[in-house]
């Protein structure tokens, strides 16, 4: 994350005042729990969105998620990540999101493949 | 249908040119006045033309108001300032958001009851990039006022949903577009992007084309979300705006004049 | 006189007793203010202020006249002003406003690149 780098640099005068945790124990348990209800969420998500895919694929790929922000440790960012993360959950839970943004996070059905060799390169370069 | 809108035309015609006094600018609420003697209502005491004020009136009134309002609350304006166009504009710290707007709302010499906008600016080479401005607008006085505070993209700011309902809509405008979280916020979601949207899209670095284009497929029969691929890789996108922004704010040096004076004879 | 039957504003009543009414009210906000430390800039000027329109309440019996000097707005606009103002100075009695700046801003914040 661009702004781990930033947050580092304590500047006089810039707020540093915390978003919801106070320390990062609060914080990881914040995480957990949207985790969990994630994790719980998940039958329902597919029973709703009617998805072809099994329970067990789908907790994969939340935690895939979660993972791809292991490396934040600012605790105002983790807090906001997770904030995020719920107001995503409720899109899904409410069914505001449609399928299609469901089925994105899966699988690119559309992603063409890119051709490795030589000759396939030189096909289908474009300019 | 049309006959009832020619009639109301002739009467919006027909009021618009009624002959009545001008009511002058001291007496805001003469005309809003509801006695059961009518006579009452249209008899000013005296008529002064309706003149604009010059701007050097304008901007001393501003600045002697402005004065009062950092007199009352020292404790949270960093800076108040009259812009060259006869702006009053304060620069509150962060925290103190709810304090100045309750002030602004509910003093008998402000009555800032009225909020015009509310907006974020995002400039990154700032230490916090982001500058949150709210507009209010004083319908009594026929003052407007600007309010600016300054957060980063970790720090929440108070949101002003208890002082001014109306601000609901712009916090979640402001943090759909910016990502600036809103404190105490009654129901802040996105309102502007699509679910499953990613990034925030008035931040600088974001892309212009965005990270994702949304299309129909036919042959899936239904809507998807592709990352985006520009056609052209190499050509290279000046997307810098012709027009001069801001230029006030750009401190100019003040050698720059007699340079080009001197650059235009060697051109000679 | 011609008595106001309305006032011609949604949801705002014509008041019966508006001298009673403002004077209660004028004489509440002094009290609450009179709590702030007497170099505080918000009392010195609503002291000012609303002591002018407490003498006027109490010097002009005429509904009309009154209002005039409690200028702009009719009495009843002026009765919800004054409420206002009264939950202003308890808030602000709470925020202390009178107190030095919390934070200066960081350096180069309020200027354009």
């Amino acid at each position: 994350m661009s702004t781990a780098g930033r947050i580092s640099q304590v500047m006089k005068g810039v707020p540093m005042k915390p978003v919801m945790s106070a320390n990062p124990v609060e914080a990881r348990r914040r995480v957990l729990t949207l985790y969990k209800q994630w994790y719980r969420a998940t039958p329902k998500i597919i029973e709703k969105f009617q998805l072809p895919y099994t329970v067990e694929k789908v907790h994969n790929r939340i935690r895939e998620e979660f993972m791809k922000n292991s490396h934040v440790r600012d605790v105002r960012a983790i807090d906001l990540l997770v904030i995020k993360g719920q107001m995503d959950l409720q899109e899904t839970i409410k069914m505001w999101k449609q399928p299609c943004h469901i089925k994105s996070y899966f699988h690119q059905e559309t992603a063409v493949e890119v051709p490795t060799d030589f000759l396939g390169k030189f096909f289908t370069q474009k300019h | 249908m049309s006959r009832l809108f020619r009639s109301l035309w002739r009467r919006s015609t027909t009021l618009r040119y009624s002959n009545r006094p001008i009511a002058s600018a001291l007496q805001p609420c003469l005309l809003r006045r509801n006695y059961t003697n009518e006579t009452e209502v249209i008899a000013p005491t005296e008529q002064i033309p309706a003149v604009r004020a010059s701007a050097e009136v304008v901007k001393q009134q501003l600045v002697e108001f402005g004065d009062y309002i950092a007199q009352c609350l020292p404790k949270f304006i960093q800076q108040v300032q009259v812009t060259f166009t006869n702006e009053l504009e304060l620069l509150i710290t962060p925290d103190s958001v709810i304090p100045v707007c309750t002030f602004l709302r509910d003093n008998h010499l402000c009555q800032f009851t009225n909020l015009v906008d509310l907006t974020a600016v995002d400039v990154p080479t700032r230490p916090c990039r982001f500058e949150v401005v709210y507009n209010f607008l004083s319908i009594p006085y026929n003052q407007r006022i600007r309010v600016k505070t300054y957060t980063n993209e970790v720090t929440a700011i108070d949101s002003i949903c208890q002082v001014h309902p109306g601000a609901n809509w712009y916090e979640r405008e402001v943090w759909d577009m910016y990502g600036v979280f809103f404190r105490h916020h009654p129901d802040l979601r996105r309102i502007l992007t699509d679910y499953g949207f990613d990034g925030h899209p008035f931040r600088k670095d974001f892309p212009l084309s965005g990270y994702y284009e949304v299309r129909y497929d036919d042959e899936l029969q239904r809507i998807v979300r592709d990352p985006v691929e520009l056609a052209q890789e190499f050509r290279k996108f000046d997307l810098k705006t012709p027009w001069e922004v801001f230029p006030n704010y750009r401190k100019t040096p003040e050698i720059e004049a007699p340079a080009t004076e001197s650059s235009t004879e060697e051109k000679k | 006189m011609a008595s106001k039957l309305t006032t011609g504003l949604v949801g705002l009543a014509v008041e019966a007793h508006p001298h009673k009414k403002l004077k209660i009210l004028y004489e509440t906000i002094l009290k609450v203010v009179s709590t702030m430390p007497a170099s505080a800039g918000y009392r010195k000027f609503t002291e000012e202020n609303i002591k002018q329109r407490l003498s006027a309440v109490n010097t002009t019996p005429d509904l009309n006249q009154l209002e005039e000097k409690l200028r702009p707005g009719q009495l009843e606009e002026a009765i919800e002003l004054a409420k206002s103002e009264l939950s202003l100075a308890k808030n602000l009695v709470r925020w202390k406003p009178w107190e030095p700046l919390i934070s200066e801003p960081p350096e180069g914040q309020w200027e354009w690149p």
